[in-house]
């Protein structure tokens, strides 16, 4: 038996020792608990302590996503079809807008992260995001920032401006091994969409009232990747306050 | 939106085929990756409930099972959803319904240290071997590429095989078996 079989018997038995665990499973499923079990309604002690818990869990839950990751929340894909150019309504703060090309598809948003997907690009959308602090520390500036990570390397560097503020465009290309897991999301809970390793990315990076901000693109393949610099130099020469 | 008008499904199966195909598994996939067998089971609901919720556009993706799966992966994943389905099954259990069975060793040895891998991972790996597909499934459910599939699944069984102590094949060379 090589070390792959023994690995992948181990791996099987797992998996049919979690089956076997769930075969009984009750399978009401979605519907409404049964009254009796409604009447044995916890005591008033236990809803106090248990809601209890749940705050604190939730504070020192949203506590530590603010101190330790560079990007808040997760975006949640229900693309909506926009007929035509029209300007995209972020939801980022302050608020902003670009124009989103025509026939494609647009997500619901959320504060501090929009994401946009399109549906003529594999896996790719745009994103745009404040960043309240970066993996590899403060520096400068977050193109500063940016330029030493060495899980990517800048190909293009060039001054920019992109809502009337100074920018910096950088294209960018993920070291092998690297995805957008590993970069956009550190927590790796959700990726915001996947780069492939070969993959080109443009990166705007500016700071408006002291607040630093990145605007950028990722696709699955290298086509995905060229097609959405366009998209995402078009968003940051639409981009308004 | 959809949850105040009656979901209309205009092509593919009903949800409750969908729902009485997949839940079981389901629950399966999110009990490996959360490791609480009451917090799994509030997790798939929550996956099923999303996908119900968006059923009449689910229904029409090429793999509606892809999304299910991909939801349930990533509320097993997130911190917070954990927590809350934690606090969701505390009340569950004090109305006295019966959780499920806690899982055998080594089962639940290996699962254990499934969850101490990296979370895109551990999702890869319970992709893999709670449904017993390929590699080009587990990156069509993840959204991502096959070779970054293969990556997560080749990273986390060297992990795997370290922790375990289970001999590791230098002859993979970061394939991973479809």
């Amino acid at each position: 038996m090589t070390a792959n079989d023994a690995f992948e018997a181990r791996a099987q038995q797992a998996a049919r020792s979690a089956h076997h665990s769930v075969r009984g499973i009750d399978m009401t499923g979605l519907t409404a608990q049964t009254p009796t079990a409604r009447l044995r309604a916890p005591s008033r002690t236990l809803l106090v302590v248990a809601a209890s818990i749940v705050l604190l869990l939730l504070v020192g839950a949203l506590v530590g996503r603010n101190v330790l990751t560079s990007n808040e929340g997760v975006p949640a894909f229900e693309p909506q079809p926009l007929p035509g150019a029209r300007p995209f309504h972020s939801h980022l703060v302050p608020s902003v807008s670009f124009r989103i090309p025509p026939k494609h598809l647009a997500s619901p948003d959320q504060a501090d992260l929009t994401v946009v997907k399109f549906d003529g690009i594999p896996t790719g959308g745009l994103i745009a995001m404040r960043v309240r602090t970066y993996a590899n520390g403060d520096r400068r500036s977050l193109a500063a920032a940016v330029a030493a990570d060495d899980r990517l390397k800048v190909l293009r560097r060039d001054p920019a401006v992109v809502g009337g503020e100074p920018a910096t465009r950088l294209v960018v290309r993920p070291v092998p091994g690297i995805t957008a897991s590993d970069w956009f999301c550190p927590t790796g809970d959700l990726p915001c969409f996947t780069l492939d390793p070969t993959g080109q990315t443009t990166l705007y990076l500016f700071k408006h009232q002291g607040t630093r901000y990145l605007l950028s693109g990722g696709a699955i393949n290298d086509s995905g990747a060229t097609q959405l610099q366009t998209i995402v130099d078009g968003a940051a020469a639409t981009w308004h306050w | 939106m959809n949850e105040q008008h009656p979901v209309v499904v205009s092509i593919g199966e009903t949800f409750e085929t969908f729902y009485a195909r997949e839940y079981r598994p389901l629950v399966a996939l999110t009990y490996v990756l959360s490791g609480s067998p009451s917090v799994a089971e509030d997790l798939a609901q929550e996956a099923m409930a999303v996908t119900f919720r968006q059923w009449s556009r689910v229904s029409g993706m090429d793999s509606p099972t892809g999304y299910l799966r991909r939801t349930a992966a990533h509320l097993a994943a997130s911190a917070v959803r954990r927590r809350v389905a934690e606090a969701k099954a505390l009340f569950r259990l004090s109305a006295q319904r019966e959780p499920l069975p806690a899982m055998e060793e080594p089962g639940e040895q290996f699962w254990a240290a499934v969850r101490r891998l990296p979370s895109r991972q551990a999702q890869a790996v319970a992709l893999r071997y709670v449904y017993d597909c390929p590699v080009v499934e587990v990156a069509r459910v993840m959204q991502i590429s096959e070779g970054a599939a293969k990556s997560h699944l080749f990273r986390g069984r060297q992990s795997l095989a370290k922790t375990l102590g289970l001999p590791v094949d230098p002859s993979t060379g970061g394939e991973v078996a479809s």
